[in-house]
């Protein structure tokens, strides 16, 4: 079972490769190297092969020509163009939503009471005298 | 020449060219990543690196061993990206028990026990040259590092396939 694997006599080679493996034991390194399919499968194992590299050659081209138009900017170009982008982004929505929130905005300033309004009212309550009441009445109606 | 159509966009060209060189390309992935499927990964993506570098590849010289660096290139990344493979992992990758089935088998499986308890790179380096024929400086030029440092690998993995296969000499 050994004689295969025998190595021979390093004195037996030429001095640029005298410890060179024997060629049965290259054989047996050159099969556990190859694609585990038998011989007869070899060819059909191989172009399969090809096939699925050709297709991800192909894949590959379509997917650089797609980027292309992109890498023509160089780094800082392109971390510009994002945060412009970024900032017509944030803009559109922020101009979407301004004529939402007007009415809204006009409607709680008519509404929501200033504090002129209710100094009138505060002081009629807080006036302690006759007189002064009247003073605070009359200033009320006529601020109204 | 198929290198210079391909460069100009024949993919027929550079199907032509994986025809070619599929089998020497695949045997230096897999003398680097030792996994069949790994070898399959590497060569796919080398040969993808070199379709997209063709613009950069000097015709005047060999197609295969630009395209040979460049696969070596995509096996190492994958090397470095893999978990640390074990002795019987690698052992078992390298089996091809329905091939030659026999006595031959047994040897085949001595072997590659005693392959799988090489260090990685000594690994590469006997299957590039041994096996398909590599000069050192090609093999240096695949794994980056000098000539001198693959023809010193080169002995110590002889040397220790040796010493690993000794019992079997008696």
């Amino acid at each position: 079972m050994t004689k295969e694997l025998n190595f021979p006599d390093p004195s037996d080679r030429n001095s640029a490769d005298r410890d060179a493996l024997n060629e049965p034991a290259i054989q047996l390194i050159r099969d556990a190297y190859m694609p585990p399919a038998s011989a007869a499968e070899s060819a059909a194992y191989w172009s399969s092969l090809e096939d699925r590299i050709m297709a991800r050659v192909v894949t590959s081209g379509n997917a650089q020509l797609d980027g292309r138009f992109w890498s023509v900017f160089d780094g800082w170009a392109q971390a510009g163009l994002a945060a412009a982008v970024a900032i017509f982004a944030i803009a559109g929505f922020v101009n979407q939503r301004l004529p939402e929130l007007e009415p809204q905005y006009a409607y709680e300033t008519v509404m929501a009471p200033t504090p002129e309004a209710l100094a009138g009212p505060a002081d009629l309550i807080l006036a302690t005298d006759r007189s002064a009441q009247s003073d605070a009445a009359l200033r009320y109606v006529l601020s109204h | 020449m198929l290198a210079e159509a391909a460069r100009a966009g024949d993919h027929a060209a550079f199907a032509g060219l994986v025809r070619m060189h599929q089998q020497r390309a695949y045997l230096v992935a897999r003398s680097i990543v030792t996994i069949h499927e790994d070898a399959e990964d590497a060569l796919q993506e080398g040969f993808v690196r070199a379709f997209q570098a063709l613009d950069r590849f000097d015709t005047s010289q060999a197609f295969g061993a630009w395209l040979n660096r460049i696969v070596a290139n995509a096996a190492l990344d994958l090397a470095r990206r893999r978990k640390v493979r074990t002795a019987e992992e690698l052992s078992d990758a390298l089996h091809t028990p329905f091939r030659d089935p026999g006595e031959a088998a047994e040897l085949r499986e001595r072997l590659a026990d005693a392959l799988a308890e090489l260090p990685e790179r000594a690994r590469s380096v006997i299957v590039m040259h041994d096996v398909e024929g590599f000069t050192h400086v090609e093999i240096g030029e695949m794994l980056g590092i000098p000539g001198g440092t693959a023809r010193s690998d080169l002995h110590h993995a002889r040397q220790k396939l040796r010493g690993l296969l000794n019992d079997l000499r008696d």
